[in-house]
């Protein structure tokens, strides 16, 4: 059985051009609702105030306090402790996906990305979870 | 969001519009990196200047394929990897201007390579 459909996405992007073709991408082609932040300070204090995602989209690389960190403090946080996490890098090196992987991070957007592509992308990553969840019922 | 632009019922025009807004600032952005370019040359012992560097490629590596600009993208891509790999082989006292001159030669091409076009042209050479 799958679980309930993807809603409510936490996005962490700084560059604020990416950051809007993101929400167009995701809002007006993929029909999402976004929470938009620019900077992981600003998403830990969303959560903080009790918004809670279905999903978390992270850019890898931003002033202050890179990705990894900002999932890292997410992860400290009971609404986030256990949702989904994606990385939205240019970084995409074999090396460097398999250390946001070693993170938690359940797959890795490509930077440049396709605005027209990117929702069914996410939807993907959302959906693998589905069968990575299924196969581990089977399997106990 | 960029104050200029608003997301509305149409997905194509609201994406044609953010494509204008980026393209218009894309000549800043190449300015940034010349500039933090030049403060590097300048100021070579001061790190960061080259983290700035690096930051201002990685994000037109990350952001310009996205706009249309595919070409330039890869270039800043390339840039970026070549840069950062000479940051992480920078030891304290070692002479590395040698290999810096590789990373500033290949960044004042990529400007140069792109102030010689106009943004169409820029835009126009091929898909992501």
């Amino acid at each position: 059985m799958s679980r309930a459909p993807l809603q409510h996405i936490l996005y962490v992007e700084d560059d604020p051009d990416i950051r809007t073709v993101a929400q167009l991408a995701l809002e007006a082609v993929g029909g999402f609702k976004l929470r938009a932040c620019a900077s992981g300070k600003e998403a830990l204090d969303a959560v903080a105030a009790g918004y809670v995602p279905d999903m978390i989209l992270l850019d890898v690389m931003m002033p202050e306090m890179d990705g990894p960190t900002t999932l890292a403090q997410l992860r400290a946080i009971k609404a986030t402790a256990d949702q989904p996490a994606v990385f939205m890098t240019a970084k995409v090196q074999p090396a460097e996906i398999a250390y946001y992987k070693s993170l938690g991070a359940k797959g890795v957007l490509a930077k440049p990305f396709d605005p027209m592509r990117l929702s069914q992308q996410v939807l993907q990553l959302w959906e693998q979870r589905d069968e990575q969840d299924r196969e581990q019922r089977h399997a106990g | 969001m960029p104050d200029n632009v608003h997301i509305g019922k149409d997905p194509d025009a609201a994406l044609l519009a953010i494509q204008a807004a980026y393209t218009a600032q894309l000549p800043e952005r190449l300015r940034e990196i010349g500039g933090y370019l030049q403060h590097c040359l300048s100021e070579p012992h001061i790190d960061e200047h080259y983290q700035h560097l690096l930051m201002r490629l990685h994000k037109l590596a990350g952001s310009a394929g996205t706009f249309g600009f595919a070409e330039l993208g890869r270039r800043a891509t390339e840039l970026e990897i070549l840069l950062d790999s000479y940051l992480k082989g920078m030891s304290p006292g070692s002479d590395s201007s040698g290999a810096f001159a590789e990373v500033a030669a290949g960044i004042q091409d990529m400007l140069a390579w792109a102030n010689h076009q106009n943004s169409s042209q820029l835009a126009g050479q091929d898909a992501l």
